[in-house]
């Protein structure tokens, strides 16, 4: 794993108009034990020290990108047989084959979080929504946050079972998931409500059963959509008042050589 | 070798967690590279160092625009 920053050196001078800049970067380094060590020791070890004035800097975070490295099968049977000493078998075939528990996997938690979802609006949509507005405006309405559960959803799964972005993975897991959302639809659902599949498309709404079809087929596709791209740009934000710490911001703390110290 | 990219939030919580990274800044087309002790800030607009100055300091003075690295061997094996 390895995470690039890009970025403009900022420098935080004794001066009061970096003072609060100041606090708040002596409140972030400070947590972390012995913390001025390196700075101290980088200098006092050289034979000829360059100085030994105390700098606060901060980098201005402009664009932030990462890349994850998994072993793909041949890597991982490689790794495996190095550390046990045993010889994986059909080292040479287990390369190209997709790994099919991952991706049927990936999809069961897809299938359960999105008709997870799902399950939990239906009610929510006919019982609340659907006298007040009718089913299509009810459906329209929902539709934007079952989108919004499928996303995350395929964020989720692609991330937690590090789905490479390939297409028999990405699009494996969101077929198997469409596919088990019909199952689920028109096996178990139908069968519970006791409404017959001719009854079903004959008193839905149009539009509504649109909308549906339409969020069901951007579930099958949602999982290749994410990820393929390098989204980890970091989105400019309004900086948020933070509270100022409390503790001293000294530039070198009490517990600093008081050698270091008396350069100050 | 499968190569992932990286979420915002992945990389944030990467750069939250790491410890020390890598600081590289240039001068006059020459690139010169330091590890470094870091602290993030909770948004991620800042990442914040302590030092004394030096050459790196010098060279961003000159020059302002730096990469800032961190990395880690995360997992060897799948699943």
């Amino acid at each position: 794993m390895s995470v690039i920053v890009f970025g403009q050196y900022e420098e935080l001078p004794e001066k009061a108009e970096f003072e609060s800049a100041r606090k708040r970067a002596f409140a972030h380094i400070q947590k972390r034990v012995m913390w001025w060590e390196p700075a101290y020791i980088s200098q006092d070890h050289r034979d000829q020290p360059n100085s030994l004035i105390p700098l606060f800097f901060r980098i201005k975070v402009e664009k932030m990108t990462g890349d994850r490295a998994n072993p793909d099968n041949s890597e991982a049977a490689i790794t495996t047989s190095a550390a046990t000493g045993v010889e994986p078998q059909s080292r040479q075939t287990n390369a190209r084959e997709p790994q099919w528990t991952r991706i049927l996997r990936a999809a069961l938690v897809y299938f359960v979080i999105v008709f997870g979802a799902g399950s939990v609006l239906g009610p929510i949509r006919t019982l609340l929504l659907v006298p007040r507005v009718g089913e299509r405006i009810a459906e329209l309405m929902e539709l934007p946050v079952m989108l919004s559960v499928i996303l995350m959803a395929a964020k989720f799964i692609v991330r937690r079972f590090q789905l490479p972005p390939h297409m028999i993975y990405r699009l494996g897991a969101g077929v198997i998931a469409f596919a088990l959302g019909i199952v689920f639809e028109f096996g178990l659902v139908l069968k519970v409500t006791g409404v017959t599949l001719t009854e079903y498309f004959h008193t839905r709404d149009p539009v509504a059963t649109a909308a549906y079809y339409i969020s069901l087929v951007l579930l099958a596709l949602m999982p290749l959509m994410v990820g393929r791209n390098v989204i980890g740009s970091v989105q400019k934000r309004k900086t948020r008042h933070h509270a100022e710490s409390n503790s001293s911001h000294g530039l070198w703390p009490e517990d600093a050589p008081a050698k270091i110290n008396a350069q100050n | 070798m499968f190569i992932h990219e990286m979420s915002a939030s992945e990389c944030r919580e990467a750069l939250a967690h790491a410890r020390v990274g890598r600081l590289a800044c240039a001068r006059d087309n020459q690139p010169y590279i330091v590890p470094m002790n870091y602290a993030a800030d909770g948004d991620y607009l800042y990442v914040y160092g302590f030092t004394t100055v030096g050459q790196k300091v010098e060279w961003m003075r000159s020059n302002p625009l730096v990469c800032f690295e961190i990395d880690d061997v995360v997992n060897h094996n799948i699943g």
